[in-house]
């Protein structure tokens, strides 16, 4: 039996000799001790004596041997646990009764600090769980409310510089809804910086982790899933690696603006985006535009980025997770709408000779392509004969009528209709006047009002591209600074 | 005859590793050794010698084997183990250095300090 062989083999090296070899060896030198004292001239019994005075009892021997060897405690352990077994083995019922009990002890608080270890001393299955901390401003008034540690980005790399911090993570919570769906969802989401991966040291599943290079020009649009996520809202497919969740309605609504000047070098992007911090916080108000924008576009999940425009230039974008579903299609915003005055076509259209020279040659000077009519029909006869479109009809007031129940639906153009501009003579100085205002208005005042009504000043043409209202409807809006040269 | 002598501390397993070097010995022999050696001065009987030995054994510094006394009696006779042998030298070159460091301060003269 190679099991018993190998147990007695390290008895054997815990306690290499046995009791009775001990005690042998011991007789032998007690008696030649006594027959030394015997040869000495003592009585065999006095020899006796004398030599177990000096030596000490046979009986005795082992146990100074196992003293000597360091077995004391093995023995007195020993010891009691043959009394244990014996006094069980004298009171039956009461060995079981102490079972059961030990048995039941133990599994319940097995159970038990098993859940609490679970629950409460170690939830996190993270990398060095217990070195990661959560710093919260905590008022000493109310103890029980807490105050999130919140970081500017500048802030958060000076903490990271600090020696006791091995790294810093920042996230933000966040509702968001995950659209895109037959219906909507409600879910909480997290904001993360890109060290998140390596900070928890968490292996994915499926796919790759938060990597530093999903934070290059201004962060990507990557979604880790947690496990009951994955399994309720894919259902646990494993293909789901590379698909789109939409979010907040997302895609973003991309505001790109793209010079043609110098390149400027990639070592830059970071300087261009350190004008959109705020240099320090105690300086008195909130920070320098740039600033003050970039708070804005991250208060709405935004985010900016600079890349190299080709061949030569430089793009930036702020993306805008729109927040609310779009209740109606938005007309999609074209470049072309917004025209030079050498494109726009303009429609004069009044009984007056007068007042109709007078704003041709106003418009005219300014490079637009005018169309004079004096009457409705021969304005949509003369529209009819122009290929392009016509951008903007100048009329009289007392024609308004007519516009809207004649002229209009004849041009045909219900979706996109051209704006009109509607004049009035006045009896008294021979100057047109705008119709709403009811001010006399000269050339300039009303070149003005033409480029305000064709969108065509820059204010205006940013505006109508990008409408402040409807800024998180618009789907994509693309605008290039070659568009709008003046 | 003089007076006995009182051990200090772990002097005792040395002189039962010098006594054993010298040649194998079972456990009367080394106090009969070490008495002889000591020139009777030493008394060494009470229960400490066989823990010595025991200890000796243990470390692997004695190497214990039965066999015929003189009388012919069966004893167990003990002999040095290689690490014995280097044992006795380290600790009897490290005692005669502190013992000849002690004496040699106790010595002194009072005008000589």
């Amino acid at each position: 039996m190679s099991f018993l062989t190998a147990i007695r083999k390290l008895w054997h090296s815990v306690a290499p000799r046995t009791h009775s070899d001990v005690e042998e060896e011991f007789r032998s030198t007690l008696d030649a001790y006594e027959e030394d004292l015997v040869r000495q001239g003592l009585s065999e019994a006095e020899a006796r004596r004398k030599a177990r005075i000096g030596l000490g009892r046979p009986s005795a021997q082992n146990e100074i041997y196992r003293d000597a060897i360091g077995l004391r405690l093995f023995d007195e352990l020993g010891g009691d646990v043959r009394y244990g077994l014996r006094a069980l083995r004298r009171n039956p019922g009461f060995a079981v009764v102490a079972m059961l009990s030990l048995a039941l002890g133990i599994g319940a608080t097995t159970a038990m600090f098993s859940l609490i270890y679970a629950v409460q001393l170690h939830p996190f299955p993270y990398d060095g769980a217990d070195r990661i901390m959560n710093p919260l401003f905590i008022n000493q008034q109310h103890p029980d409310e807490f105050q999130w540690f919140t970081l500017s980005k500048a802030e958060c790399d000076d903490l990271s510089l600090a020696a006791p911090v091995d790294s810093v993570l920042g996230f933000n919570n966040s509702h968001l809804e995950i659209t895109g769906g037959a219906l909507p969802e409600d879910i909480w989401g997290v904001y993360l910086t890109e060290n998140a991966g390596t900070f928890f040291g968490v292996r994915p599943l499926l796919g790759r982790n938060l990597e530093s290079s999903d934070a290059d020009n201004g962060g990507q649009s990557v979604v880790v899933l947690n496990y009951r996520f994955w399994q309720s809202y894919f259902g646990g497919d494993p293909h789901v690696i590379g698909r789109t969740l939409e979010m907040d309605h997302a895609p973003y609504a991309v505001l790109r603006v793209t010079d043609t000047g110098p390149d400027l070098s990639t070592h830059s992007w970071p300087e261009l985006v350190k004008l959109w911090e705020k240099e320090d916080s105690r300086l008195e108000g909130n920070g320098h535009a740039f600033w003050v924008v970039r708070r804005e576009v991250e208060r709405n999940n935004g985010f900016v980025r600079c890349s190299r425009a080709a061949p030569r230039g430089t793009v930036m974008e702020i993306f805008l997770p729109s927040c609310r579903p779009v209740e109606e299609p938005m007309p999609r915003l074209q470049p072309q709408l917004i025209k030079t005055p050498e494109e726009t076509t303009i429609l004069v259209l009044s009984s007056d000779w007068v007042g109709r020279e007078v704003a041709a040659e106003f418009l005219r000077a300014e490079k637009y392509q005018v169309l004079e009519a004096s009457s409705p029909e021969e304005g949509i006869a003369k529209a009819k004969g122009q290929s392009g479109r016509i951008d903007l009809i100048f009329a009289d007031e007392w024609m308004q009528g007519w516009m809207e129940k004649v002229v209009l639906p004849r041009l045909g153009r219900r979706r996109n209709p051209p704006a009109v501009l509607y004049t009035h003579w006045s009896s008294q100085r021979p100057m047109l006047h705008l119709a709403r205002l009811k001010i006399p208005y000269l050339r300039h005042e009303l070149v003005s009002r033409v480029r305000e009504m064709l969108g065509q000043t820059r204010e205006e043409r940013l505006l109508s591209a990008f409408p402040l209202k409807n800024l998180m409807k618009v789907d994509k809006v693309q605008m290039c600074e070659e568009a709008h040269k003046q | 005859m003089k007076k006995p002598v009182e051990l200090p501390q772990g002097a005792l397993e040395m002189l039962v590793l010098k006594a054993v070097s010298l040649g194998p010995l079972h456990g009367y022999g080394i106090l009969l050794r070490i008495q002889q050696i000591s020139g009777e001065r030493l008394e060494i009987l009470q229960g400490s010698f066989y823990t010595a030995v025991y200890r000796l054994e243990r470390r692997g510094w004695i190497k214990g084997k039965w066999g015929e006394s003189e009388n012919n009696r069966r004893a167990r006779f003990y002999s040095l183990t290689a690490a014995g042998t280097r044992q006795l030298k380290a600790e009897s070159a490290k005692w005669i250095d502190m013992a000849a460091v002690v004496a040699g301060i106790l010595d002194k003269k009072a005008n000589e300090i």
